[in-house]
């Protein structure tokens, strides 16, 4: 009886929890009672609900003590009330992982509270508009919201868009139940992985990979990464012989059809069922007569069917061609790009996801017991891999959808890896700091997007900027992450502790501070600084600065009447360094006069191969050269010991960065 | 000899020390960071590897704020010392709440010390479970929850485009409760302030508009008013309203002004 009382208490216990968080978020007067202040409280009631005889564990009173910590010193910093709101949601994900033990249901009850979280938080935007549309146009179901499609950038037309039409019209019938219902068919997908992945895995680690990024970050949102996921994960499951090697070719097939981006993973697949053919005399003539095919498919569509067939942007030999202009015009980038999609505290996987840096050690682990398996996850995970920091160069973030989507397919085998490391005490530092992102997106939701200007949005939210980014660092930078976990790597190789851990802490105490930050970048000025000033261009979308030949990095802009920037604590004899570009214009820097005109830059070379043939660019401010300008200070220049920068005459000036040198 | 303390405790200290001369190194010197050294030292002392994630935590928080400092170790010391289920956890709890309560305002701070204390002598009394619900009752309805701790009020950024003025201005409330709004160092502008103000259960003034030596109060609602800015002026709009329990005091504010 007493141990039946202690099986049943949970679920009060957490719907207690639940009724808890809404009267504390009342009496504290916390921000958003409307919206977070009810759905938080929701997710643990339905918690509570789906509880049953499980045990969460000894996490549980800490982390409902920390909240109510949390609301109670909410109004020490305008930002408090996230990282308040934020400890019962990281609870949520923790009781998901928790609960999961207990066999399928299980899996699935803890992952419904958070999916649903994430549902709730994340408008339809981007690509999920665009799915939406072509879903409505192909399949006649008519909405409200998408019956009309809309050109975007990529586009070929205004009927054709660069999306395949498979992948709408899979989500197509969730339209019949309205506008709200695009998610139905994703949201079951999702389940459909993670039943997939505790199949491969375990139950909790299968939990514990949907609710942390990269599986969290487009969880149940109408987006191609979990289907891919299934795809792939159905193929590995698959049992070994002849007739399902061709299922396996379907599914390959398949993931190309979803989505150009997954040829890569579909190539690994093939890659790996024909490295486990029997030798035979004529064994190498398959891989020549595959890519053959390829070829003459690829020459057919575009020369005698027009490109009908893989009309689609992601599909067509001009797309192609980009693999060879990274591959040949640009390597060393495309090598730093690698990098910066492990490390880019903006959408890197290890920034986003620091339990994967547990998983790797696992992962030996996982190859010594099970090589087959280990073979068909990893190669085709790299394989992917590769192909996404080579083919999409310097986009491989997808931006501006949710960061993270992107790594989707190469989640499968680091689960596998978190599952060889999974009882040890060390990983669970790091997956508790996992579960602290997640946690923090679905309580500040603009934190799940990211706009490629350099800054991230959970370190702003956690009120600091890093200069260390794909966006603004040399890709030189990038070695210091790299050699610290090669050197934490050999000193540690004997010892118990973590070098996982310790990179991990020391990278993050590097961003904070701001690793690689020289100057003042002008996006990040505070509004002590620049008044009235513009950010060019004045949208964040980093479409528009994709091919921007000189710097990708927003400018500010200074060409109008009460436009400035007023620089603090300034001496005579200190210089200004003003990176500018700008064609004429003049802007004073105090008493000083400044005329501002920096060449034109010319197309880059390589450009020619994917049919840019003009060298020349339009007069365009991001197509002028960014220069650097050195003004010595004068005492006449200063008023009350600061310096005014501001627009004087002429077309307007266009600031990237400024640096004081004392 | 034998000292009774194991390997894992002094890496706790080395780590710790190792963490605190890094804030110092790379923010600077700051008093409030002394609550954090004495922590770590008697967390290692106390066996505490189990509390280290929550003061390398602190250590983050000590990089991004010194100001917030003392009250991120006052949050670990309460919960160590009322769920520790070691004496020597418990203890420590306490020692990081004595640490730090000095640097801290004392009327916010007593009520989680009084906890602390509390979750040191109830041991595996049941009693300690409401212990900080209990005191957050206290707090909200009696001595009030801790306001921010920077005077220093918040400055919304303009941009000027075409001849207008727009400034982007952060929601006001008990976390936030001043906002500035410089004028442009040049040029005379026409402005329509608009103010939405809600969240409260009286009609008492919540906003205070200040321009120059003018100053208007408003009650919960919508208002617009016109005003005319000039170079130098400074527009400030600030919370009359402190904290209450059950009110979510906001107050929504837009300025849009034109080029005279």
């Amino acid at each position: 009886m007493k141990r039946l009382n202690r099986e049943w208490m949970y679920s009060p216990a957490i719907l207690l929890f639940g009724i808890w968080i809404f009267v504390v978020w009342r009496l504290a007067g916390m921000p958003s009672p409307g919206f977070v202040g009810r759905i938080i409280p929701a997710a643990w009631v339905l918690a509570g609900i789906l509880n049953g005889r499980a045990v969460p564990g000894k996490w549980f009173l800490p982390m409902a003590f920390s909240f109510t910590l949390g609301a109670w010193l909410w109004m020490l910093h305008p930002n408090a009330w996230m990282i308040a709101a934020a400890l019962p949601v990281a609870g949520l994900v923790a009781w998901g992982i928790s609960i999961a033990r207990n066999g399928r249901s299980g899996v699935i009850r803890g992952i419904l509270p958070v999916l649903l979280l994430s549902l709730i938080t994340t408008e339809i935007t981007g690509d999920e508009v665009r799915f939406a549309e072509i879903a409505s146009s192909s399949s006649g179901i008519s909405t409200e919201r998408f019956d009309e499609i809309q050109l975007r950038t990529g586009d070929l037309s205004g009927e054709i868009g660069h999306h395949t039409t498979v992948f709408p019209l899979l989500i197509s019938p969730g339209l019949l139940a309205g506008d709200n219902g695009l998610r139905i068919v994703p949201v079951l997908i999702a389940l459909f992985g993670v039943l997939l992945l505790a199949r491969l895995t375990d139950p909790r680690i299968a939990v514990a990979a949907a609710l942390l990024y990269p599986g969290f970050s487009i969880l149940g949102l109408a987006m191609t990464g979990w289907l891919a996921l299934c795809l792939f994960t159905l193929g590995v499951l698959l049992p070994e012989g002849r007739k399902w090697s061709v299922l396996r070719f379907l599914l390959a097939a398949a993931l190309v059809l979803i989505k150009m981006r997954y040829a890569g993973l579909a190539a690994g697949i093939v890659i790996v069922e024909y490295m486990n053919l029997p030798s035979g005399k004529k064994k190498w003539l398959i891989p020549i007569l595959g890519i053959t095919v390829c070829i003459l498919l690829l020459i057919i569509d575009r020369y005698i069917l027009g490109g009908t067939v893989f009309i689609q942007r992601y599909g067509n030999i001009q797309s192609l061609r980009l693999i060879l202009v990274n591959a040949i015009y640009a390597p060393l980038t495309g090598l730093s790009n690698a990098g910066w999609s492990l490390f880019d505290p903006e959408a890197g996987l290890i920034m986003r996801a620091p339990w994967v840096l547990s998983a790797i050690p696992g992962l030996f682990l996982f190859r010594r017991k099970s090589p087959l398996l280990f073979r068909r996850l990893f190669i085709p995970s790299m394989v992917y891999w590769i192909v996404l920091v080579v083919w999409s160069g310097q986009v491989w973030h997808g931006l501006p959808a949710p960061t993270g989507r992107m790594f989707l397919p190469v989640l499968p085998l680091f689960a596998c890896g978190l599952s060889f490391a999974w009882g040890e005490r060390r990983t669970r530092l790091l997956v508790i700091l996992s579960i602290g992102v997640t946690a923090l997106v679905v309580a500040c939701p603009l934190t799940r997007y990211n706009y490629a200007d350099g800054s991230d949005s959970i370190l702003t939210l956690l009120g600091t900027v890093s200069g260390f980014s794909i966006i603004r660092s040399h890709p030189v930078l990038l070695f210091i992450p790299v050699l610290l976990l090669l050197l934490l790597l050999f000193l540690f190789r004997r010892t118990a502790d973590n070098p996982g851990i310790l990179s991990f802490a020391i990278l993050s105490a590097l961003l904070l501070l701001g690793l690689g930050r020289s100057g003042l970048e002008a996006e990040d000025l505070p509004a002590s600084i620049a008044q009235g000033t513009q950010l060019y261009p004045e949208l964040p979308d980093p479409v528009m600065r994709y091919y921007w030949p000189v710097s990708i990095e927003r400018m500010l802009v200074l060409g109008e009447v009460g436009q400035s920037i007023l620089l603090p604590d300034m001496k005579a004899g200190d210089t200004l360094s003003l990176e500018l570009s700008g064609s004429g214009g003049i802007i004073a820097v105090g008493a000083q006069h400044l005329t501002v005109e920096t060449p034109l830059s010319e197309r880059h070379p390589s450009f020619r191969f994917v049919r840019r043939s003009d060298s020349a660019l339009d007069d365009r401010p991001e197509n002028r050269v960014i220069e650097t300008f050195a003004v010595p200070l004068r005492v006449a220049d200063l008023e009350d010991g600061s310096i005014r920068i501001s627009h004087d005459s002429g077309p307007p000036v266009y600031i990237d960065e400024i640096r004081v040198l004392r | 000899m034998k000292t009774g303390y194991s390997g894992d405790d002094m890496r706790v200290i080395l780590y710790g020390i190792g963490a605190c001369l890094a804030v110092c190194c790379l923010k600077g010197f700051s008093i409030s960071y002394l609550p954090l050294l004495a922590v770590f030292i008697t967390l290692g002392f106390s066996s505490g590897t189990i509390l280290l994630p929550m003061v390398l935590g602190c250590s983050v928080i000590a990089v991004l704020s010194s100001e917030l400092l003392p009250w991120a170790v006052l949050v670990s010391g309460v919960l160590s010392s009322v769920t520790g289920r070691d004496m020597k956890i418990r203890l420590t709890g306490l020692a990081a709440v004595a640490s730090s309560i000095w640097l801290l305002p004392l009327a916010s701070s007593i009520p989680l010390t009084a906890v602390s204390a509390a979750g040191v002598i109830f041991v595996d009394n049941r009693l300690k479970y409401v212990l900080i619900p209990g005191a957050f009752l206290v707090g909200a309805f009696l001595t009030g929850l801790p306001g921010p701790p920077g005077i220093e009020p918040v400055i919304a950024g303009s941009v000027i485009v075409n001849g207008t003025i727009t400034y982007s201005i952060p929601e006001l409330n008990t976390s936030r409760p001043a906002i500035i709004l410089p004028a442009p160092f040049e040029g005379y502008w026409t402005a329509w302030l608009s103010l939405e103000t809600g969240g409260i259960r009286d009609s008492l003034p919540v906003t205070a508009v200040c321009l120059g030596e003018d100053t208007l109060s408003f009650q919960a609602g919508t208002e617009v008013i016109e005003l005319t800015i000039s170079p130098g002026d400074t527009l400030s709009i600030t919370l009359l309203k402190e904290f209450s329990p059950l009110n979510h005091t906001v107050v929504y504010a837009s300025l849009y002004g034109e080029l005279l």
